[in-house]
């Protein structure tokens, strides 16, 4: 069998013209395509920067409007604003003060008949509290240490108790005592609730 | 040989208009597009902002048209929490005060004096530091003691220290104590059309304090 063998009758140059010709249409095409796609794209991009432009600027006269009704209340603001700063520090004044009247009144509570407390000297934010006294009778003394931490009287303020020095004064005929008591944790302060209670 | 102008030439003549054009297709995009790209990006994240701070500012107006018609209750309220936590440091009116304290309980006020002033950590609260020294009974000074407690101007009391003086002829015992007062002030509040109104009459801290002060006694 005889094999056909492809005859080419078109001269190459023909067809090399013919395949620039291609090809430079195909660049106009896409040149001229992708010029028109850019305009479109920036068009497009510059009109929504636009409109966002527009409305952002609507949005802040409309913020001033609002500023400017807020400024016409002023002083509603600075007494509502006042009123809650005052507010805020009342509670946390009152919830961390230290309330010496109920040591005062707990050592008061707490010292027998015949002893005498010559001094007191309280600290706020202080656990302890340093009590000085004269007796003529160190059963008095003694019942006293016995109060300050008893859970009827001292107790429910103080948890220990040290009798720092204790010095006869012959002149008085007394006997002279320091002594540093230690409070529970919070034991000066109350509770903001309970303090409105009757 | 006569040369031919470069804009003449065939080859540009025929690849120049398409090159053209891509080229100001690309710097079209470059100069363009792509910075108004970054700059909606950046207005839209403005205008989130802006509305967010609308809806903020017309809840804010709301809420103080509402309580422009509470304004008498505003201005006794205020007229409480003032009078217990002043506006101004008022160090006369303190002093005056803790003088009348001392009067109602029968102590003798021998040092009464304004020894400074002093920020408060955190908010917007001044203290006001006094040095007190009375004489008088042990009786009155508990009495004093708890009056300054349950004053209506909130005074704190720092450092008490008491001693207790016999006269060996009479046998009268006579406390001399020294004292540290501590009151408060806040500043007028600083306005910002931006700090939301956090407030409310029903709120049961306020309530509370306000019941509070109402059992203080005015002196």
């Amino acid at each position: 069998m005889v094999e056909k063998s492809s005859i080419e009758l078109i001269p190459k140059e023909v067809e090399s013209a013919r395949g620039k010709e291609l090809l430079l249409r195909r660049l106009r095409v896409w040149g001229f395509g992708f010029f028109i796609l850019s305009i479109l794209i920036s068009g497009g991009i510059l009109t929504f920067s636009l409109v966002n432009a527009t409305k952002l600027d609507s949005l802040k006269q409309e913020s001033a409007k609002q500023i400017a009704q807020i400024t016409q209340s002023a002083d509603i603001e600075s007494k509502v604003l006042g009123l809650s700063e005052k507010s805020v520090a009342l509670t946390r004044i009152l919830s961390q003060r230290d309330y010496f009247s109920i040591a005062l009144a707990t050592v008061e509570k707490s010292r027998p008949v015949g002893l005498r407390v010559k001094g007191n000297t309280l600290e706020a934010g202080k656990t302890s509290v340093v009590i000085d006294g004269e007796t003529a009778s160190y059963v008095n003394l003694a019942a006293f240490l016995q109060n300050l931490v008893s859970s009827t009287k001292g107790g429910v303020l103080f948890s220990g108790v040290a009798l720092t020095s204790v010095n006869l004064n012959a002149s008085k005929g007394a006997a002279e005592f320091v002594i540093e008591a230690t409070m529970q944790k919070d034991g000066l302060k109350k509770s903001l609730t309970k303090e409105v209670a009757p | 040989m006569p040369t031919t102008p470069f804009l003449n030439r065939p080859e540009v003549r025929s690849y120049g208009p398409p090159i053209l054009f891509l080229i100001l297709g690309i710097i079209l995009l470059a100069l363009v597009a792509f910075p108004n790209l970054g700059r909606i990006q950046d207005l839209n994240s403005e205008i989130a902002t802006e509305e967010t701070r609308i809806t903020s500012l017309k809840e804010k107006n709301t809420k103080l048209l509402d309580l422009a018609s509470q304004s008498n209750e505003i201005d006794k309220s205020f007229s409480s929490f003032d009078q217990a936590i002043a506006s101004e440091s008022k160090v006369p009116e303190l002093l005056a005060e803790v003088q009348k304290i001392s009067n109602a309980c029968g102590v003798k006020v021998t040092t009464l004096q304004f020894s400074g002033e002093a920020k408060q950590q955190g908010g917007n609260v001044q203290e006001v530091h006094l040095q007190y020294a009375i004489e008088g009974s042990f009786s009155k000074l508990t009495c004093l003691v708890s009056s300054i407690e349950n004053a209506s101007r909130l005074i704190d009391i720092e450092s008490l220290r008491y001693n207790t003086n016999v006269n060996q002829e009479t046998g009268a015992a006579t406390v001399s104590a020294q004292a540290t007062l501590v009151s408060y002030y806040t500043n007028e509040p600083i306005l910002s059309p931006d700090t939301p109104i956090s407030f409310s009459f029903s709120d049961l801290s306020y309530t509370r304090n306000l019941e509070l002060l109402n059992s203080f006694k005015v002196y």
